[in-house]
């Protein structure tokens, strides 16, 4: 049988180009990781069962990256989504077992076309009363959104599994499709005056710009969590500083805030965040595959970043007129565009301003509470969450935000040696400092 | 009163929240709960305030006022001229 071809949505065509700029910094590519913690040991056999039913579902998702023209797909293929198992030593303590196989999985560097070819990984970390199973994927594939869905799926039963198969196309294409011509073209250019407007005030940085050499560069992780009653504290103080709505502004001017007080490798004129636009309605289960996200910008100068109320208040006005001029679609036109471009060309436009820096002062994500369909999976407790991404250098720093369980957690993924672990520290702890902040 | 429920209703429910029968989504039923997040919120002010022509101050962006259908339409019609 002829294998099936299914192009690249415009967002996943942007994660490729992250993937060719991430290669180009000494690191194995756009791979990110999010793992379940389960209180106790499932046994192997049965991931195996569930993994065989989730590749008969989504069969892209063992797909293999192919060229067509200018555009690129996946093409399938008849293999089973993969599973490795890594087992704890006697002689080792578990949570740096967990925290050290995460991480060496994360930095495990097929060549550079190989991992075209397996763009989904399931690993089992298996410790002394805990395990991490830990689905590592390549960006073009899915978001994050994506594969909660996927261990949403693993959790459902048969019958319940039934929603997870309903019109898995991409929302992007379905926005792109409904809009005639003439509205396209005037975001397109909306969006192109407002990649200008951004780029009047140039992007400080927290690692020097000379970091885009590609020399061997490891991921690393840090995880900040809050309790229960610090969480609480945080939802009150965003609720009273930015409304029901700032929820991710709340997080974004606390991040700026550190970066700020951490002092700027690179000092120009403002911090600039790039955050995912999610195109997937609240709780729906489809679409499973593919990026369902567009980009905006937060930026603020470091006169406005130092005066924590006004940032606020900036950031939400910025966020306003952002959604007002509609520009929350507007990128949506543009990415499409840069399908036509070469890899190498698009991912300068994507990363670069007019001035030659980087764009981007820090990637951030706020993946949002997150609520599975089951509290169990293949029989044993949810206990917590894991995230990990790779990111370009510079910046060389991801703050990814979620919520589980009731407590706050940030991912703090950095590039060594870019950033030192005794940075991150101190950054951890301002970061820490401003979200608990009045 | 009911126009704006409605509109809200296809904005909602065709945008920002998934139910698999729409029709069964009652004008109590919780939006939260349903998942409207955060920046769906910021979205459907700047929808309620370009459609109805409103102003909606920040300081009453709280769960009460955007919980359901009948809350926000219940919000929007206080701020009509």
């Amino acid at each position: 049988m002829k294998p099936e071809t299914l192009l690249f949505s415009p967002a996943d065509h942007v994660m490729l180009v992250m993937d060719r700029e991430i290669h180009a910094g000494g690191m194995p590519g756009s791979w990110c990781g999010f793992g379940l913690e389960l209180a106790g040991i499932p046994r192997m056999s049965e991931i195996r069962q569930g993994l065989t039913e989730l590749t008969q579902a989504f069969p892209t998702l063992t797909g293999r990256i192919i060229r067509k023209g200018k555009r690129y797909g996946w093409q399938s293929t008849d293999q089973i989504i993969p599973l490795f198992h890594h087992k704890i030593a006697d002689t080792m303590e578990e949570d740096s077992f967990i925290q050290h196989a995460i991480m060496d999985i994360m930095n495990s560097s097929p060549d550079a076309f190989a991992h075209h070819t397996r763009p989904l990984v399931f690993h089992l970390i298996e410790g002394r009363q805990k395990t991490i199973l830990l689905a590592r994927w390549l960006h073009p594939l899915l978001d994050a959104g994506g594969v909660k869905r996927l261990f949403d799926f693993l959790m459902s039963s048969k019958a319940d599994r039934q929603k997870y198969l309903q019109n898995d196309h991409s929302l992007i294409f379905k926005k792109l499709r409904d809009w005639p011509w003439w509205h396209k073209l005037r975001l397109f250019w909306r969006g192109k005056n407002h990649n200008e407007w951004i780029d009047r005030l140039n992007s400080s940085l927290p690692t020097p710009e000379s970091t885009s050499h590609p020399i061997p560069r490891q991921l690393a992780n840090k995880r900040l969590k809050l309790t229960n009653n610090e969480t609480r504290h945080v939802l009150e103080n965003l609720q009273r500083q930015v409304g029901l709505g700032g929820q991710s502004l709340y997080f974004i001017a606390c991040l700026m805030r550190a970066l700020e007080m951490m002092g700027p490798a690179v000092r120009k004129d403002a911090w600039c965040i790039p955050y995912a636009f999610n195109l997937r309605p609240g709780n729906a289960p489809v679409p499973v595959t593919g990026n369902q996200v567009s980009v905006l910008f937060a930026q603020a100068s470091h006169e406005i970043v130092k005066n924590r109320k006004a940032l606020f208040a900036h950031l939400k006005r910025q966020n306003a007129d952002t959604v007002r001029q509609e520009l929350d679609m507007a990128y949506l036109p543009l990415m499409w565009l840069g399908q036509w471009l070469s890899l190498e060309k698009f991912g300068h436009i994507l990363r670069h301003q007019h001035s030659g820096g980087e764009r981007s002062s820090a990637w951030f994500s706020d993946i949002g509470e997150i609520r599975f369909a089951n509290a169990k999976l293949l029989g044993l407790p949810i206990t917590d969450v894991h995230h990990a991404t790779f990111v370009t250098a510079p910046p060389s720093l991801a703050v990814l935000f979620s919520r589980f369980n009731g407590q706050l957690s940030a991912a703090v993924n950095y590039l060594q040696p870019d950033l030192s672990p005794q940075w991150i520290e101190g950054f951890c702890q301002i970061l820490k400092e401003e979200l608990l902040a009045e | 009163m009911n126009d704006i429920k409605s509109k809200l209703r296809d904005f909602i429910l065709g945008e920002l929240i998934y139910c698999e029968d729409p029709t069964l989504f009652g004008d109590d039923d919780d939006l939260l709960e349903a998942g409207l997040d955060s920046l769906g919120i910021m979205r459907l002010i700047m929808f309620a305030e370009r459609e109805f022509n409103v102003t909606l101050p920040d300081t009453e962006v709280v769960p009460d006022s955007v919980r359901s259908f009948n809350a926000l339409t219940h919000w929007i019609e206080s701020h009509r001229p």
